[in-house]
């Protein structure tokens, strides 16, 4: 399941990086093939990983950022993301009956995984001094990246398969 | 001596200034597109590329697209 959430965390990430330097491919460069190379040769990938799960009383997920040395005076950014272990647990079986199993379920970690990474766009691509804001524009981004992920076919076959556990 | 030198440099000079007049169009370009749709954004897909050119810009130095606030790291648990 580790790699299943990393890749879905990969596929968000493209998705919204890609929107932009979609649109600037197509409506700000017009199609210009000498800027388009510039364009090209100017996007500056980040990494991005599902660093684990961890137990935690008090929230559902939790991301850590840095910015990476790429030794020519220019850096990119680290993005882990973690999601609390009562998820894991919960879709092995082991909380069917507890309280705990009502709140971590498929669709919140959905949403909290949207949620993290919701603040790592904003700290990459926005406002970066508002990363951690829980505002509108960061419930924007959310519902943006957790509409996308309910797209892909493979969240739907997760959400079936945890299911089944029960 | 000086000719030969001239003649020989030129190559070079060519593409450096062919460099750097693309990079300005670039630049100029990025900078149109964020005015006008920093002025008339209205669907959440315009404001947030509007917010995205506003806050990022393309370093001539690096030649990369850079976030003009880096922050050296940054963690948050929710």
């Amino acid at each position: 399941m580790d790699k299943v959430i990393e890749l879905l965390i990969h596929k968000a990430y493209l998705y919204y990086s890609n929107r932009y330097y979609q649109r600037l491919h197509d409506k700000v460069l017009l199609g210009k093939e000498n800027l388009i190379q510039i364009l090209e040769s100017a996007i500056k990938p980040s990494f991005w990983s599902f660093a684990g799960w961890k137990f935690d009383l008090d929230n559902y997920g939790s991301k850590v950022s840095r910015l990476i040395d790429l030794g020519d005076n220019s850096s990119t950014y680290q993005h882990q993301i973690y999601l609390n272990k009562y998820f894991l647990l919960n879709f092995l079986g082991y909380q069917n009956y507890t309280e705990l199993a009502s709140k971590f379920t498929f669709i919140k970690l959905i949403n909290t995984l949207a949620h993290e990474i919701a603040h790592c766009l904003i700290l990459e691509f926005h406002q970066a001094n508002l990363d951690q804001e829980h505002n509108e524009f960061h419930s924007q981004i959310t519902q943006l990246i957790e509409d996308y992920l309910w797209s892909i076919p493979l969240c739907k076959t997760w959400q079936e398969k945890v299911a089944g556990v029960k | 001596m000086k000719q030969t030198q001239t003649i020989l440099n030129s190559p070079g000079k060519i593409q450096t200034s062919k460099k750097a007049k693309d990079l300005q169009e670039f630049q100029q370009l990025w900078e149109k597109a964020q005015k006008e749709l920093n002025q008339k954004a209205q669907t959440t897909e315009d404001k947030l590329f509007a917010d995205f050119l506003t806050n990022n810009y393309l370093d001539s130095q690096t030649g990369l697209i850079t976030n003009k606030q880096h922050k050296e790291s940054s963690s948050i648990s929710c």
